[in-house]
């Protein structure tokens, strides 16, 4: 039988030295690798196929980036712009919008515009020397609005050019823009205001009080426009769902919003413009035709956190995204009109919008 | 990565080959000493690792901000946004608020976010700075859960008046004065410290967001910076003892955009005064201490996006005011027993608060230190017990022991539970402060082996330059386990569009902390090193929602490993340093998914000193920042400076022969 002595570490010491133990765990630690995952090709993108989404990323960590989801195969492709690029994208992807061919990707703490064609994800220009921009719209064939955090106005885009050429000015925070007609509407946020502007000479026509927060607009089967007014932390009205009049400018309808602290964000409409989407505690679902008094809820959170909102203009599916904890990749899931979960898949840091093709 | 391994076990296995061949096991290494008047941060600390950042390097570093030297010194990870910006701790896998930083024993974490920018603590006003590693909230309270770091101001022994002055130059554009006065007398002395920075801070970086990598040259980061602290030590006979100080310091920073940011000016402003004094009686067997200090803070952070539009100014201001009584009393059979009461109250307003808000602690703290076998054994028990109107706090208590097991091993085990109370920013920031925060609660448990020289000691006293190899001077080990529940973090809540700090996270962390020194000496020439590693593991263990992937993941800006060596050769009148470290893998998403590379950097430095008239010193030095020229960020989207070189001179006068 073996004989253990009991004299450690005093007699184990002389046997062995305490650096060699140290330097052999450092090797048995730190050389270990994480592998990179594989990334997905680069897919083939075609009109009618997808769906981009703008991944937001973190405030001034420069980690935003473009997917796309293949609805056929199923697949997600992520991290686009840099692959086809070899370039970062940006600081807080804000938005997206594809006008004749061409994408439009707005970085807000980048103060910049990438244009790029939507097929191959290859920067056609730049649009630079934009203050804090939101929301792109194109308003005729040559000029384009983009709404502003911190500019005090709206920006005029010379789409040919790719400059900027002029502003339009609006007191605070411009949000969301509609061309509804030949009118372009504008929400203020903290003004909770409807602007409405003639983009043919550029010019502040007319504004209509709105409600508090005054973020997203859509256009109904009727053509009336339904602007979500979600609430603002520091403003005690209530959140509400207003409908518009566009020619006369008159609101038809408010719809009051359950307000017991809850702000809502994000506004859709189904592919025949019956049913609006709107996301709080919840995803919600109102139709227009007065079938339900109020707002119910479609699909209840259960513990996620609902952040982008939109429903597929082909399909009418809803796409949802989860952020998570804001710092990690971002769930989207595909609900039936129904609300009936189909599927659920990983985008990036923050997806926050999603754009049909 | 793998030759830096190799190079580094082949430096290893070079010096460490036949470690204990002559070790003579006649002289002693000692327990923490029996002192009843040391500083608390140094008495009570039985049973947990602490590290001495030692005062040549404080020297060769005076020049640079206290980010700079842990960084290079220690396994500590500092959140660095660029130099003169910025600057967090994050030590054991903690949040940058778990790290307590005292000045004197007097935390300097504002009370407003709970952390503590270390940019602005400048190497030049501190005689020392030590590192406790593992919680200490039954020594010092809240905040305290992964560490401890001091920075010290020592009493002054020498005698006469010495006068220092330095003039420090780098590529960057900066141009810092500094001034030392001192005089000391029997029984008073004074020191007054001034230091003034001007830097353009104009740093070549990599931008890595840009195809082809280009080099570019940081225009937003220019700094300018002075302060001053003043000391006064009064002896009143035998017995009492009054040390006085204040140390005000204003700072202007032009913020650096990150490195997708087009365009901003945004720029800070902080000013800071601080005001403590501390009396001691001492009495044959009993000591007592007063303290009080009065810490006043004031930052203007203005954001604005291009000259011409829009200008957002956010101020805030904090105050505290802390009282401290402690008594010790040294009881017969080695029994050291300590008791007192701290308060502290803390008023702070901003523009994001809805109106200012204040909070009053009243901590009362006790330990006993008993060495039942004395020289060989040691054992401490504290515990401390805080009080706030709104806040329950848990009980802290700590237990640690110190036992000598042979001549030349010390082994050191401690427990104890850690809070961090929530900032008043979690509590009151509008919109999303959540008043209904409980404080971050958790056990931490450390085991530490230390060994030293038996020679070391003794030869520090007679100190007659004998040729002598010591490849292991002397060498640590330090294992640690710590778990922590109700970790705040902030999360968004309605659509994101407002962020609250919730008490959600749980995080265990463990790793291992190890250090070995050693030197080599031979008539005029001396080689010293030092090579420290830390690996910590720190990971989520509770999903925050349904769809969370953070779980069993290490927390993102904590690398896993950091590495590195301090080298210091000296011949004649030269000196020669060079510190090399290697940082890990940073998460940069809590699902692990996505990393900042890691990275290397090394600095070097040469001293020139020379003297006069046998008592006046002259020192030349020449030092070069990242001399690999190396890419990396510590923070995402925040690029560290490219090589860039510095020159300074100093010239040291006294009055009488030291």
């Amino acid at each position: 039988m073996k004989k253990y002595t009991t004299e450690f570490p005093g007699r184990l010491m002389h046997s062995f030295s305490l650096p060699v133990l140290i330097a052999s765990l450092f090797l048995l630690f730190s050389c270990a690798k994480d592998e990179a995952e594989p990334e997905n090709d680069f897919p083939e993108i075609k009109k009618g196929e997808g769906v981009f989404i703008v991944n937001e990323g973190n405030f001034q960590w420069g980690n935003s980036s473009l997917s796309f989801y293949h609805r056929e195969s199923n697949t997600m492709y992520n991290g686009l712009f840099k692959k086809a690029n070899g370039e970062d994208l940006g600081d807080i992807f804000q938005s997206m919008h594809i006008h004749q061919d061409h994408a439009y990707l707005v970085l807000n703490n980048s103060g910049k515009i990438e244009v790029i064609d939507p097929e191959s994800c290859l920067r056609t220009g730049t649009i630079s020397g934009l203050v804090s921009p939101r929301y792109f719209l194109p308003v005729n064939d040559q000029e384009a609005y983009v709404s502003d955090l911190y500019g005090n106005h709206l920006a005029i885009v010379d789409l040919e050019k790719q400059e900027v050429s002029g502003e339009i000015p609006i007191n605070g925070w411009s949000e969301a823009l509609l061309l509804a007609g030949n009118k372009v509407l504008a929400t203020g946020m903290e003004s909770g205001y409807v602007y409405v502007i003639d983009p043919a000479n550029h010019s502040l026509t007319d504004s209509i009080h709105a409600g508090p927060g005054p973020s997203a607009m859509v256009k109904d089967k009727n053509g009336h426009v339904w602007v979500l007014c979600g609430g603002m932390y520091d403003v005690e009205e209530e959140p509400l769902l207003l409908q518009l009049d566009v020619e006369s400018l008159e609101v038809l309808q408010t719809i009051a919003l359950p307000g017991d602290q809850t702000l809502y964000s994000r506004l859709s409409v189904s592919p025949d413009g019956k049913t609006l989407y709107f996301s709080g505690q919840g995803i919600y679902a109102f139709s227009i035709n007065g079938s339900s008094p109020e707002p119910e809820i479609l699909i209840s959170p259960e513990g996620q956190v609902f952040y982008g909102l939109k429903a597929d203009p082909h399909t009418g599916e809803i796409f949802v995204s989860d952020a998570v904890d804001f710092v990690q990749k971002g769930k989207v899931m595909r609900y039936t009109p129904e609300g009936s979960l189909i599927d659920h898949m990983e985008a990036m840091i923050i997806p926050g919008d999603f754009i049909f093709y | 990565m793998m030759r830096n391994c190799l190079v580094m076990m082949g430096f290893v296995l070079f010096f460490g080959g036949n470690v204990f061949a002559h070790a003579p096991a006649d002289t002693l290494i000692t327990l923490e000493e029996f002192d009843i008047s040391a500083p608390r941060y140094r008495e009570l600390s039985t049973g947990f690792s602490t590290r001495r950042i030692d005062t040549m390097a404080l020297k060769e570093l005076s020049h640079h901000d206290l980010s700079f030297l842990l960084n290079r010194h220690s396994g500590m990870f500092i959140k660095s946004y660029g130099p003169g910006v910025l600057a967090t701790t994050s030590m054991r896998g903690g949040s940058a608020g778990q790290t307590a930083i005292l000045w004197n024993g007097i935390s300097l974490q504002n009370p407003m976010h709970n952390q503590s920018d270390l940019a602005l603590l400048p190497v030049f006003f501190a005689d020392e700075v030590s590192i406790q590693y593992g919680g200490g909230s039954a020594l010092w309270g809240s905040g305290a859960m992964g560490g401890t770091v001091s920075f010290n101001n020592e009493r002054l022994i020498d005698e006469g008046l010495q006068m220092q002055a330095g003039l420090i130059t780098s590529g960057i554009g900066e141009f810092t004065q500094t001034l030392r006065a001192q005089w000391a007398g029997e029984n008073f002395s004074t020191r007054l410290r001034l230091l003034h920075r001007d830097s353009e801070n104009r740093y070549r970086f990599i931008n890595t967001s840009l195809e082809g990598r280009p080099e570019m040259t940081q225009e937003h980061a220019a700094l300018d910076q002075w302060g001053l602290l003043h000391e006064m030590f009064f002896r009143f006979g035998n017995r009492h003892l009054l040390d006085l100080r204040w140390w005000y310091q204003e700072n202007a920073r032009n913020i650096p955009p990150a490195l997708q940011q087009t365009h901003t000016g945004a720029r800070q402003e902080d000013e800071a005064l601080r005001i403590s004094a501390q009396w001691q009686s001492n009495f044959n067997r009993t000591v007592f201490f007063w303290r009080g200090a009065l810490l006043e803070e004031k930052l203007l952070y203005r954001y604005s996006l291009n000259q011409d539009s829009l200008n957002q100014d956010s101020r805030s201001r904090s105050g505290s005011i802390i009282q401290e009584v402690e008594a010790r009393w040294q009881l017969p059979a080695s029994l050291l027993f300590t008791a007192g009461a701290n308060f502290e109250g803390v008023r702070a307003r901003s523009d994001e608060y809805a109106q200012s808000q204040s909070r009053n602690t009243l901590a009362l703290f006790a330990s006993a230190r008993w060495e039942p076998l004395p020289g060989k054994l040691q054992l401490k028990l504290n515990g401390r017990q805080a009080f706030q109107e709104n806040q329950d706090i848990p009980f802290a208590p700590s237990i640690g022991v110190s036992w000598k097991a042979l001549s030349s091993i010390i082994l050191k085990a401690n427990t104890g539970r850690n809070y961090r109370l929530p900032s008043l920013n979690d509590l009151y920031w509008v919109p999303g402060g959540n008043p209904e925060l409980k404080p971050e609660d958790g056990w931490s448990q450390d085991f530490s082996f230390n060994y030293e020289h038996p020679r070391q000691k003794t030869s520090a006293a007679t100190q007659n330059h004998d040729n002598r190899f010591l490849p292991v001077k002397s060498a640590s080990i330090t294992a640690f386990h710590r778990q922590i529940s109700d970790w705040i973090i902030w999360l968004p809540r309605n659509g994101g569009m407002v962020w609250t700090p919730e008490n959600v996270m749980q995080v265990r962390s463990y790793g291992l902390e190890s250090m070995v020194e050693g030197s080599w000496s031979m008539d005029d020439f001396s080689l010293q090193y030092s090579l420290w590693w830390d690996h910590i593991i720190s990971k989520n263990t509770k999903a925050k929602s349904p769809n969370d992937a953070s779980e069993g993941k290490q927390l993102i800006y904590v690398p896993r490993n950091k590495a590195g060596i301090n080298l210091r050769i000296t011949l004649n009148r030269f000196s020669l340093y060079y510190h090399h470290q290697h940082t890990g893998k940073r998460y940069t998403s809590s699902d692990n998914s996505n990393w900042l590379e890691p990275y290397f950097t090394g600095d070097a430095g040469i001293n020139w000193n020379t003297g006069f008239h046998n008592r006046h010193g002259l020192n030349l030095f020449a030092n070069v920042v990242n001399i690999w020229n190396r890419q990396y960020q510590e923070m995402a989207g925040r690029p560290m400076p490219l090589r860039f070189f510095q020159a300074g001179i100093n010239f040291e006068f006294n009055s009488i022969n030291p």
